[in-house]
């Protein structure tokens, strides 16, 4: 102590103090702060602080919360000794509101680090950290999922801290875990019936093709089987686990059922009402054959995701869009979120701020945030359904984020009108090849769509 | 042991002297043990660590909050006024909380810290702490790119 005091000249504030002071900042202010100088670094790093920061905020009443309403999820942060306001974080899990999704979510905790796991492929436990100190840990390589759980550590609020570490709120959260697997455990039954269903018809399909088909058909199935194996690469780039890839293949029991998922989904509905009319179906098959030839051509080098089982439905979004152009070429893609469209955007598509600020602003870079930021905005290519692809305007005017410049093409084309109750699905992503930000917009009337 | 209004004498390292009623010295843990090991009132508590300047602002201090009959708000009002200080000031005065194990007064400082590098700009703190950027312009960019979400 002596000699700490008298070494240290004025305004070099001795390292304990710094210690003491840094222990009460939340997690998000010490991230900021390593910024400071190379010993702040390496202090807020070092494994002794990041200790006695946990036990400073041991006693913090923060919990993380999970509710369920219908099908959906949703997760907070609520912090008891303040005002008791919930704040709503990124969401953790994927928030897919289809009945098969996500059936097995599972919370635990231990000394302030959150585990949440869920199957994503048949075999393949995701698992997801949620640590009070995870920034200084980031580079734990689970593939795909830094981002989000960077989001939700970053939620905003005093605290950052030791979510999940009270022994009420573990009870909490095992409750609430319990209450999920329950429920969850219903619908797989449900759920596995209709498996078995489709895999009958799977079974029962190819078999009944005429001939001529049964050469493509191998090539496809071939071609499918490897979309299978090349999939879990191609997941790793993603930064959500794929929710409606996970709602086909969650139930496969044999591989060659999950290397055809695609077929089951697109198969389903016809079978329900003509088993007996091979021929149409046939002829579906083959007009299928050549949508998938005519893909190939425009997407040479490119693997074409399997389907997702996209309906117009409004219910079910699926995790990409389903545009066949451009399914080959998606990278670094967005969770989806779907909107009405209003009178005012009929020259510029104003989009949900909530939703941008919680999907999109993440993905984009430092340089395309200030770009928005500057008002100049980003260039960037709007694909609709069909794959046609126009350049718009990625603006953020008057605190709105917006699509503008040929948006009124898009709607024009779409023969929208102000007043129909039609909704866009929207989902970014980065394009594989060019590397370009582009937008996907998915129209859909509220009545049905031919 | 001793009776109470006893003063205690306490002295810094620049020799200044603070007497100090007991019952005010006492409750500061230190001072307590120090006090049952050694008759005090006939010695003089040496402070090492604290300077004279630093030791009349704790004194201050502490006599203000051992006052009978001083409400909430004027105590607030005190301390508000106390920490008006400088940041090395401050600092000193934390050291010597720290030294003296008094609690109460180190968290009203910290907490003082705390508000004075809330929502500042990094060159800000780095004023308060005294700290030079020892940081190259490329290093500084990849911390801030590591940082990215937490700047927003």
């Amino acid at each position: 102590m002596d000699s700490l005091l008298v070494s240290n000249p004025r305004n070099n504030i001795p390292h304990d103090i710094i210690i003491d002071i840094l222990t009460q900042l939340p997690v998000k202010s010490l991230i900021r702060l390593r910024d400071v100088c190379k010993s702040w670094y390496s202090l807020i790093k070092d494994d002794n602080f990041i200790k006695q920061h946990y036990n400073t905020h041991q006693n913090c009443q923060k919990y993380f919360v999970v509710c369920r309403r219908h099908k959906i999820f949703t997760h907070y942060t609520i912090e008891l000794d303040s005002n008791s306001i919930a704040s709503l974080v990124e969401p953790p899990v994927p928030t897919d509101q289809s009945r098969k999704a996500f059936n097995e979510i599972q919370y635990s905790s231990c000394n302030g680090i959150l585990l949440i796991t869920f199957r994503v492929l048949m075999m393949c436990l995701v698992f997801l950290l949620f640590l009070p100190c995870l920034p200084f840990l980031s580079r734990f390589d689970v593939p795909g999922l830094e981002g989000m759980v960077i989001n939700l550590q970053s939620v905003n609020s005093r605290k950052d801290v030791n979510m999940a570490k009270t022994p009420e709120k573990e009870e909490e959260i095992k409750q609430n875990a319990k209450r999920k697997h329950s429920l969850v455990e219903e619908e797989e039954t449900e759920a596995k019936k209709m498996s078995s269903e489709t895999a009958f018809q799977l079974k029962s399909t190819p078999r009944t093709k005429s001939r001529e088909s049964s050469d493509e058909e191998e090539e496809e199935e071939d071609k499918k089987m490897k979309s299978e194996t090349i999939f879990p690469g191609e997941y790793s780039e993603i930064k959500f686990p794929e929710t409606s890839e996970l709602v086909n293949a969650r139930f496969g029991d044999e591989k060659n059922q999950s290397a055809s998922l695609e077929k089951i989904d697109e198969e389903e509905e016809e079978e329900e009402t003509d088993d007996d009319e091979e021929e149409e179906e046939d002829e579906d098959e083959e007009e299928e054959d050549d949508e998938e030839h005519e893909e190939e051509d425009t997407d040479e080098d490119e693997v074409s995701f399997p389907g997702f089982g996209y309906s117009f439905d409004g219910e079910t979004l699926s995790r990409f869009p389903d545009i066949k152009k451009i399914l080959g070429c998606i990278e670094d893609c967005t969770m989806p979120f779907e909107q009405k469209i209003v009178k005012t955007d009929v020259d510029k598509l104003i989009l949900s701020r909530d939703e941008v600020k919680s999907r999109i602003l993440p993905l984009l870079k430092k340089s395309e945030k200030s770009d928005l930021k500057g008002g100049g905005g980003i260039v960037v290519k709007v694909y609709d359904e069909f794959g046609k692809s126009y350049k718009m305007m990625f603006k953020f005017i008057d605190d709105q984020f917006m699509l503008c410049t040929r948006w009124k093409y898009l709607f024009e084309d779409h023969k929208l009108n102000e007043n129909g109750d039609c909704y866009a699905a929207v989902w970014m992503f980065r394009h594989k090849r060019s590397r370009k930000r582009c937008f996907a917009v998915i129209m859909k009337t509220s009545k049905t769509q031919d | 042991m001793m009776s109470l209004g006893k003063l205690i004498t306490l002295k810094t390292n620049d020799n200044e002297e603070f007497k100090l009623d007991k019952t005010v010295a006492v409750k500061l843990e230190i001072i307590k043990n120090i006090v049952q090991d050694v008759d005090c009132t006939s010695n003089v508590i040496p402070l090492p660590n604290i300077d004279g300047k630093t030791m009349t602002k704790v004194v201050k201090y502490w006599k203000k909050h051992s006052e009978e009959g001083v409400t909430e708000v004027q105590l607030k009002n005190f301390d508000q006024d106390f920490l008006k200080m400088s940041h090395s000031e401050l600092h000193d005065v934390h050291l010597a909380a720290k030294y003296l194990d008094d609690n109460q007064l180190k968290e009203v400082i910290i907490q003082e810290f705390l508000d004075r590098i809330k929502g500042k700009p990094i060159e800000e703190i780095r004023e308060v702490f005294g700290i030079v950027n020892d940081y190259t312009p490329e290093e500084e960019e990849e911390v801030r790119r590591e940082n990215a979400w937490a700047f927003e």
